[in-house]
């Protein structure tokens, strides 16, 4: 499976199958309360002193992916992507004295703090939580252009795909020439200038001025999510403190 | 080339992040009342994450390489549209597949998004572009890369959070991004060339001359980065520490101190460490982080006001 395709099934499955099934209670939690909780077990993992009480920050994450209906294992097995790199950086210090533990540590930290993220867009979705950025303050613009990169990522892939099979269809060899990336690079290209002039042309018949679209629901704040918010913070706190 | 959160400690991370927020928030001004520019940036955005996954053959060599995208984006639609681009797409890469994570987000922007569109291409592809596209692309990809790797290096080194040695790791860096920056240097031309050649119309459009709001930003910046340094200043070592640094520099050649293995002053240690809220960090790399970034950042910003005012 070509990079494209597997990004592609990637997107298929935020939207579908690995994503919190619209029921679970946790969908309906402010997606602000979960951005921030998101944000603020991250900066409390990464500031954590390397000791072994740092494994009970796993909490997070198992009860996160219970609550919100996540699958644990395609969740964890997609969070290892990142200790090749963690574990490549931190190689020097297995030869500090003690610099194992620092070294569990950093792997720990990497995967629980990937895992925050991958639980946020599962329980949340990109939409949502674009929506939070903006009420959080985030300029519209900037908010826009997520937006739009978002909903055209699918688009450009398929075309990207398109290309490649149609290069497939009408040549023998697999090599990947450097001509031939050039072309196929440019050519996609141009196609995305021209889509996004059509694009620009039927926004502003629509109305565009530069706004997000106004959601169908706009965001409100129930006691719940400041519950949410309260009773995480107090557990990360006490692990970082206490324990 | 994204940094991951557990490699980044807070003071860098926050550093870093008021540095992207005011750039982004620089290049958001500057693109006030372009609002149909939004269908181009954004669908460019898209073809920025799709490229960077086609990989082609660096030839002779056997690996592969990929675009990143800051030079190309640049040179079409101008360094500010681009830079909020090529951030936006590294913020939705972080949101959607977790690529680098929350705290490292302004690290990856400065690292990625800054320094191409900012630094490398008003300094570097925008002299050189005259004489020749390819040359000019190659050279801005390959200065693009160098800087993102030395600041990738800098910043993990100033977060004290891995024992990485600097000069050997920054050895081992810069080759490396010095043949993937040659790969993205042909790579721009080729895809530029093409552009060049089918749509002339559109390649190296600089943007309109408002100077002013992003001086004014600027120095927003300096001024946060100036107080978040001040702030990590303020934590540095006391007296007794730096002497027992001071001493075991002078005995052992370290500027660690060895390691005291008595019970009681365990305990204190232990202690501090979970009382600090930063454990420790060397503070005067992240001084010369944030130094470099602002030099960095001035020097590219007179070159971006000079290219404004010979066009204008």
């Amino acid at each position: 499976m070509s990079r494209l395709e597997q990004v592609l099934s990637e997107l298929q499955a935020l939207e579908t199958a690995t994503a919190a099934p619209s029921g679970a209670q946790l969908r309906r939690i402010d997606p602000r309360a979960k951005l921030l909780v998101t944000l603020l077990f991250v900066a409390v993992l990464s500031t954590s002193p390397p000791r072994p009480a740092v494994a009970l920050f796993a909490l997070y994450p198992v009860v996160t992916a219970l609550w919100g209906g996540v699958g644990i294992v395609r969740m964890v097995r997609r969070s290892l992507t990142v200790l090749p790199f963690v574990a490549f950086i931190g190689l020097f210090n297995l030869f500090q004295p003690r610099g194992w533990v620092v070294w569990t540590g950093l792997l720990w930290r990497g995967l629980l703090s990937v895992q925050a993220l991958l639980l946020l867009i599962a329980t949340t979705g990109y939409r949502p939580i674009c929506q939070a950025l903006r009420q959080l303050g985030v300029p519209s613009f900037f908010v826009v252009q997520l937006l739009l990169i978002y909903r055209y990522l699918r688009v450009i892939v398929e075309e990207a795909l398109s290309m490649q099979r149609a290069r497939r269809a009408r040549s023998l060899s697999e090599r990947r020439s450097w001509s031939l990336w050039g072309t196929m690079v440019g050519q996609l290209l141009l196609r995305t200038l021209a889509r996004a002039e059509r694009i620009h042309r039927a926004m502003t018949a629509r109305g565009f001025r530069g706004e997000p679209p106004a959601p169908h629901t706009p965001l409100i704040w129930h006691p719940a999510d400041s519950l949410y918010i309260i009773g995480w913070s107090a557990l990360f706190v006490l692990i970082r403190s206490v324990l | 080339m994204h940094i991951t959160d557990a490699l980044i400690s807070a003071p860098v991370s926050i550093a870093a992040g008021a540095l992207a927020a005011a750039l982004v928030a620089t290049a958001i001004r500057r693109s006030k009342g372009r609002e149909d520019l939004l269908a181009l940036t954004g669908t460019l955005g898209a073809f920025v994450f799709t490229a960077q996954m086609v990989n082609f053959a660096i030839p002779a060599t056997g690996s592969s390489g990929h675009l990143i995208g800051g030079i190309l984006l640049a040179a079409l639609v101008g360094p500010w549209r681009a830079f909020l681009t090529l951030a936006a797409v590294i913020t939705l890469q972080c949101l959607l597949f977790a690529d680098g994570g929350l705290m490292a987000l302004g690290v990856n922007i400065v690292n990625m998004a800054a320094l191409s569109c900012l630094v490398a291409y008003p300094l570097v592809f925008r002299p050189l572009r005259r004489i020749n596209l390819t040359l000019a692309s190659v050279a801005a990809s390959i200065f693009a890369l160098l800087a993102g790797a030395l600041a990738v290096t800098v910043e993990t080194t100033a977060s004290g959070i891995t024992a990485l040695p600097f000069g050997r790791f920054l050895l081992f860096m810069l080759p490396i991004h010095l043949l993937i920056g040659v790969g993205e240097g042909l790579a721009t031309a080729a895809v530029l060339g093409m552009v060049a050649r089918w749509r002339p119309e559109l390649t190296f459009s600089d943007e309109s001359p408002h100077s002013r709001p992003w001086i004014t930003a600027f120095a927003v910046a300096a001024l946060v980065l100036g107080a978040s340094f001040s702030w990590v200043a303020s934590t540095r070592p006391d007296g007794l520490e730096w002497s027992v640094q001071h001493t075991a520099t002078a005995t052992t050649g370290s500027a660690e101190p060895a390691p005291i293995d008595d019970a009681p002053h365990r305990r204190a240690a232990d202690l501090q460490q979970r009382t600090a809220l930063l454990p420790d960090y060397n503070h005067a790399l992240a001084g010369i982080l944030g130094g470099g970034l602002l030099i960095a950042g001035a020097v590219g910003v007179k070159r971006l006001r000079r290219g404004v005012r010979s066009k204008s």
